[in-house]
């Protein structure tokens, strides 16, 4: 399957030319609490960028208006709005803000175009619904406990492209088919890669999710940089092509798909519920007596190391528990300062970063050796 | 002519056409032709249109004939699509591409990796009235056409004026060296385009005729072609 969908000529020029690597995952909807699939996206991206930064210049791209600007969170704050004006949000609850998504799934009315522009036109000036920003500053907290520092959540980042500026870029490299002046959709073209023609812009003037992504990443792309698209398997047939979008425009690109977590046999959207008892929050609650150290390193070594990329097993706190049971017995030594540490990254990093899961599943061994210091800063 | 007249004209032309169709041969299965749009180039369109159904070999077209024509449009970039999936026709600037027609899944491949082209839009945004020269053969012959648009979009206007050029040039009303001229008007009322529909010069008119859009339950004159040829 297509997890690296680089090809081997690209890979060798990614090595012999980058200069810094670009982590750029999708960012999350802030609407519904973060479940195992959140997880392990975070913890994935938290060791992509800690890792790889010991033997290369690495940043972490995550602007939270790609997340804000999109139909199904700017729907739901329209939903809010209306069923619960005026409310106060700033002692709420994350199950209760995800309950009423789930509601506004279940039973809400979309709505019309004219209104969602309205908040479409307020996230581009920087606002975050109440709500949402509730969530968020809960998910700091959780995220800060779990060692995954504030990638600015909250932070006020304007995108540096606007729309028309991306469909004009695309359509100068001929990847771009404009309808709308026909009253029909624009489309970005994939068919010379045999990918469908994916809709960016509906006929009513709404752009989908992949715009903004579209207009945080494409003025980013520069020679010396290497991109490491990291997104969920639901959506990587739009990733293949983002993917192949940015190597049309001179990056190079490693494209990191992970399965989703399925709780109970069940690979669900988060639209539908489902997350009681496995969320962030929870898992945070009942991590046990042990430290926050251990905490963070056995999460670490179940959600990368024991489920790698696409394991399709069912999310299992037992072996969450147990994960965090052997962190604290690795954590118990005393931490040395190991000589080879960039070396040991470096045969980690076969493909211009660190391979979170090689990282991480060679501590699973029956033994594993001390942790050095600098491993215990990458995983705690 | 009375609204009663009027309407007992179009089904009696429309039945005459569907005769027409179904009396090139024996029903068999289906057969479709895609177009790949880009662009509206009406022009371009309407050459390409004549110009692929002209290139179609006998059977093809008796076939595409059978099925009155029929014709799906895709948004696509014919520069994109043609490498992986060969075009019978290209327009010459590649605002739009024919494949086909073909029967089953003979376009499947293709249309998947497409999207149905929409065109909402007033079809006077993109139509004036137009002349073009089929080009390869000896010139002087001049084919009338005239298409309504009130009330037709753009996606219409294009399945409704394939048909057109498309049957007609099946049935041999347009040829090679063929110039076609094509005006528009909100609605084909006028004496010219009643006239048409007169059962006793079917053999010289091609008609478009189907639902109202505004109105189902009625049929509408959307394009009526007549090609006077002078007997050699």
């Amino acid at each position: 399957m297509a997890e690296h969908v680089a090809l081997a000529p690209r890979c060798a020029a990614a090595q012999s030319t980058t200069h810094e690597v670009v982590v750029a995952p999708v960012t999350i909807t802030p609407t519904k609490p973060l479940t195992p699939t959140h997880v392990k996206g975070l913890l994935w991206t938290d060791l992509l960028v800690r890792a790889t930064s010991d033997i290369m210049p690495t940043r972490l791209m995550w602007n939270s208006r790609t997340a804000h600007l999109t139909t199904q969170t700017t729907a739901f704050w329209a939903h809010l709005d209306r069923v619960a004006p005026g409310a106060d949000w700033s002692a709420e609850s994350e199950a209760a803000i995800g309950e009423r998504y789930v509601d506004f799934h279940a039973h809400g009315t979309r709505p019309d175009p004219d209104e969602l522009a309205a908040y479409f036109t307020r996230v581009e000036a920087g606002w975050i619904h109440p709500a949402g920003r509730r969530m968020l500053d809960l998910w700091r907290d959780q995220m800060a406990r779990l060692g995954i520092a504030d990638p600015g959540l909250t932070a006020d980042r304007p995108l540096p492209w606007d729309t028309g500026q991306v469909l004009a870029a695309l359509d100068r490299r001929g990847l771009l088919i404009d309808h709308r002046r026909f009253g029909g959709p624009a489309y970005l073209d994939g068919v010379r890669y045999g990918m469908p023609i994916r809709r960016l812009v509906s006929a009513d003037g709404t752009a989908n999710y992949l715009m903004p992504i579209l207009r945080d990443l494409l003025p980013m792309v520069r020679p010396d940089r290497l991109f490491l698209l990291v997104c969920d398997a639901g959506i990587l047939a739009d990733y293949l092509l983002v993917d192949r979008v940015l190597a049309e425009f001179g990056a190079a690109t490693r494209l990191v798909a992970l399965g989703r977590v399925p709780v109970d046999g069940q690979v669900r959207s988060s639209k539908h519920g489902g997350w009681s008892g496995v969320t962030l929050g929870d898992l945070a609650a009942t991590s046990g007596s042990a430290g926050v150290r251990a905490y963070r390193l056995g999460m670490r070594l179940y959600f990368v190391g024991m489920l790698g990329r696409r394991s399709p097993q069912s999310f299992r706190p037992d072996l969450v528990r147990r994960a965090v049971g052997r962190a604290a017995r690795m954590l118990g030594g005393a931490a040395g300062d190991d000589p080879g540490h960039v070396a040991r990254l470096r045969a980690l990093a076969r493909h211009g970063y660190v391979d979170p899961y090689r990282l991480t599943s060679g501590l699973l061994g029956r033994s594993p050796a001390p942790l050095s210091s600098q491993m215990r800063d990458i995983l705690t | 002519m009375s609204r009663p007249d009027a309407d007992a004209a179009l089904v009696a032309a429309a039945t005459a056409r569907l005769a027409s169709a179904s009396g090139t041969g024996p029903a068999a299965a289906v057969a479709e032709t895609v177009v790949v749009v880009a662009d509206v180039v009406p022009p371009a369109f309407a050459l390409g249109a004549v110009e692929f159904t002209l290139g179609l070999p006998e059977d093809l077209g008796r076939a595409w004939h059978r099925s009155f024509t029929r014709t799906l449009f895709l948004a696509g970039q014919p520069g994109t699509v043609v490498s992986r999936h060969p075009a019978r026709h290209v327009a010459a600037d590649a605002s739009m591409s024919w494949h086909g027609p073909a029967q089953g899944d003979g376009l499947r491949d293709l249309s998947r990796l497409l999207r149905a082209f929409r065109g909402p839009r007033p079809a006077a945004s993109v139509t004036r009235d137009l002349s073009v020269l089929v080009p390869g053969g000896p010139a002087g012959h001049v084919v009338e056409a005239r298409m309504a648009t009130a009330g037709v979009g753009v996606g219409d206007y294009l399945v409704h004026l394939h048909h057109l050029l498309g049957e007609a040039t099946l049935r041999g009303l347009i040829r090679r060296g063929d110039t076609v001229r094509i005006g528009h008007a909100p609605h084909l009322d006028d004496p010219d385009s009643r006239a048409a529909l007169e059962p006793g010069r079917a053999d010289v008119v091609q008609t478009r005729i189907t639902h109202d859009h505004a109105d189902p339950g009625r049929l509408r004159l959307y394009g009526v072609l007549v090609s006077e040829r002078r007997r050699s």
